[in-house]
């Protein structure tokens, strides 16, 4: 039983170095993937307020 | 939020009007304008008004067309560049050439306003290297300011000063958003707009909020604006100076010369036509017609209970009407006694220093009636 108890944590230890290496990858990828996501951020939301023509009246005439 | 002012914010060319621009201006200072292109009227105190009350009250006036001719120099600083929300923003402003520069100073220079496309077509690709969108403030109207974005390349967004309209439906030049918020005050604009990773507007919408009684007051501006009405009504008395409405009486009115004309058309078509029908027009062209020492011959009644005052309803007033010259109304109505008064009257202004030609017999002619 040993032996394949120890067969088992060597296959576990072995999924788990390459799920490692999977997520690694896949983070350097997302991270390489940068471009992408900053140009969803570059659609800038602004709000303009805007008077004009006041002629130094401080109540409005209608 | 960006906030901008299409000019044209100061008042008329008279003194309450300056003192009421000056409180204006200080109010303002606390609304965090973020540019104000220059209208012809922000003029009308002079430069150097202007340019205190930019210091004092931190206004950011621009404009990139209008130079001192002495100089040869911009009178304003022709853009700002502003950032919002990641954007930065190119903000300039043109005047119309075709507007009348009159100012209250005896200092001011003559000003000269350049073409503004020419300006425009200079400056813009120049405020592009430094700035994500481009941002117009075209004191030139509506019609003007459209023929010129027809000729015009990269201007993202432009604010239309010097009209009466506001755009409450979103209105698009060629590629260029247009603002338009009114005039006097009674409108505020808002518009909310995407932009886009070239500094582009990719959409917007306007919204148009009508400034009137339903819009509740801010307390501690409404505190100030009733504080200052206070302070206007003395400053007012103080400026006629000794020219105080003193003589007549309360129960007498001064009724314009339309009630005059019911009765006495053909004398009234006369006066209508000759220099005593202009003689506001003609103070307010020297820039005089906040004098009350020449107020008190170009008006109705200056020195008289209910006579000429620049409030309603006493301004409809102005101009040497009948009344000027036969008293008031209300008495000429009940015994017709004041007709002896005109020609005793004429001299009170047609004096030696304001009128060394006059001739009672010749300068009659010309107003027979």
């Amino acid at each position: 039983m040993k032996p394949i108890g120890r067969r088992v944590s060597a296959t576990l230890l072995s999924l788990t170095i390459l799920l490692s290496l999977v997520l690694l990858l896949l983070a350097a990828v997302d991270k390489g993937r940068g471009p992408a996501t900053s140009a969803a951020e570059e659609w800038r939301n602004v709000t303009i307020v805007y008077t004009s023509d006041i002629k130094g009246k401080i109540d409005p005439c209608g | 939020m960006l906030n901008l002012d299409g000019g044209d914010l100061f008042g008329q060319r008279e003194m309450v009007e300056k003192e009421q621009t000056r409180f204006l201006c200080e109010v303002s200072s606390s609304f965090g304008i973020d540019a104000i292109g220059l209208g012809e009227r922000d003029l009308n105190y002079g430069i150097q008004f202007l340019r205190d009350m930019m210091t004092t009250y931190k206004l950011p006036f621009i404009n990139a067309n209008v130079k001192d001719s002495r100089t040869g120099d911009l009178i304003l600083p022709p853009y700002v560049i502003v950032e919002r929300g990641g954007v930065r923003f190119g903000i300039v402003s043109v005047l119309d050439p075709q507007q009348k520069i009159v100012t209250m100073s005896q200092h001011d220079p003559e000003y000269i306003v350049e073409d503004p496309l020419v300006t425009l077509r200079r400056l813009v690709p120049e405020i592009r290297k430094q700035a994500d969108t481009v941002i117009l403030i075209s004191h030139l109207g509506d019609n003007l300011t459209e023929e010129l974005l027809k000729e015009l390349e990269g201007v993202d967004i432009c604010l239309v000063g010097h009209t009466y309209r506001n755009y409450s439906t979103e209105r698009v030049v060629l590629h260029t958003v247009l603002l338009g918020a009114g005039h006097e005050g009674r409108f505020i604009g808002r518009c909310d707009a995407t932009i886009g990773s070239k500094g582009e507007v990719s959409s917007f919408s306007i919204g148009m909020t009508s400034l009137d009684d339903k819009i509740a007051d801010d307390p501690v501006v409404a505190e100030k604006v009733s504080q200052f009405k206070e302070h206007l009504k003395e400053f007012r008395t103080s400026l006629r100076g000794e020219h105080q409405q003193t003589k007549g009486s309360d129960q007498e009115q001064f009724l314009t010369e339309r009630s005059c004309q019911k009765c006495h058309q053909d004398s009234w078509k006369v006066v209508k036509a000759s220099a005593h029908e202009n003689a506001m027009a003609s103070l307010r062209s020297k820039g005089q017609g906040f004098n009350p020492d020449c107020l008190v011959c170009h008006v109705v009644g200056y020195e008289y209970k209910n006579g000429y005052d620049d409030l309603p309803p006493y301004n409809t007033l102005s101009n040497v009407q009948c009344e000027a010259c036969h008293g008031y109304g209300t008495m000429h109505a009940r015994d017709g006694s004041m007709l002896k008064r005109a020609r005793e009257s004429c001299v009170g202004c047609h004096d030696q220093e304001n009128s060394p030609n006059f001739d009672y017999a010749v300068y009659w002619e010309k107003i027979k009636h």
